[in-house]
């Protein structure tokens, strides 16, 4: 058996002759498949001062999936509002005074670091993830 | 020939009535598609002070001849977990940084490490991939 699989074509395309960027799925090649999703809000401290170090807090998903999954973060940030979501987190200078999120994955568990550079209160950030089944290798 | 395809919903939802965001699969959206995935090392050179933070590169190839969306998790220097893109590791917040950053074009993935701070050495960070063949853009 030299030649098998399911392929769908964009419409207007001929799934006979289409090229790979001209379909919508095709058994030829890996997807995305997600292991799981979820949401929620984290209370952060605030900054300890002006310009950093930051507040800080961890919140930790267990996947137990006994390897590195592929994932994507997204959270807001003190200087959004809670409806904009970013995957990306102001740094500050030197990485001493970050707002948002950094992310992490190892063979258990998804990290999520949050930061407010806020000095003047504890403030919450909101985040939404997606854990894949799709190996990191 | 009006209405045809295959479309799969997510448990416990009726696929002839329910939602694109209640169905796994349906041929009339596109679905991101796996080009290639694998890992590279990069060679970090020491922090000296001068020139640009980015002391690593990795070029990887992919031959699409477009700029790909794609995916990217680095380890860094002190820590055993993949970091996603952009990401800073959490243990170096304190004037100093590593993160790793990656960008594509038509030939390339370019992913890079960028670092400041004294006492630095050098080192090797790994990045983990995933380049899809859909377009980052149009």
């Amino acid at each position: 058996m030299t030649n098998y699989g399911i392929k769908v074509s964009q419409t207007g395309n001929d799934v006979k002759t289409a090229n790979k960027e001209n379909l919508v799925f095709s058994s030829k090649y890996d997807t995305l498949k997600l292991f799981s999703n979820g949401s929620g809000s984290q209370s952060v401290p605030a900054a300890t001062a002006p310009y950093g170090p930051s507040g800080t807090a961890t919140v930790e998903i267990t996947h137990n999936l006994g390897y590195t999954p592929a994932f994507i973060v997204f959270c807001t940030s003190i200087w959004r509002d809670s409806t904009k979501f970013s995957p990306y987190a102001y740094k500050g200078v030197g990485g001493i005074s970050p707002d948002g999120g950094f992310y992490a994955v190892d063979t258990t568990k998804l990290y999520i670091h949050l930061y407010n550079g806020d000095p003047n209160g504890a403030r919450t950030i909101y985040y939404r993830y997606h854990i894949y089944y799709n190996e990191l290798a | 020939m009006g209405d045809y395809g295959i479309k799969i919903s997510k448990p416990g939802y009726d696929i002839k009535t329910t939602g694109l965001q209640n169905q796994v699969f349906n041929s009339s959206a596109n679905s991101l598609k796996i080009w290639m995935t694998g890992s590279s090392n990069i060679s970090v050179a020491a922090w000296d002070g001068s020139g640009s933070n980015e002391k690593g590169t990795v070029d990887i190839t992919h031959s699409l001849g477009y700029a790909p969306f794609y995916l990217c998790y680095f380890k860094l220097k002190h820590a055993t977990k993949l970091w996603l893109q952009d990401s800073l590791d959490i243990s170096m917040l304190t004037g100093n940084y590593i993160d790793g950053r990656a960008y594509s074009n038509n030939t390339n993935l370019h992913c890079g490490i960028w670092v400041n701070g004294n006492n630095l050495d050098a080192w090797t960070a790994t990045v983990y991939y995933l380049i899809f063949i859909d377009k980052a853009i149009t």
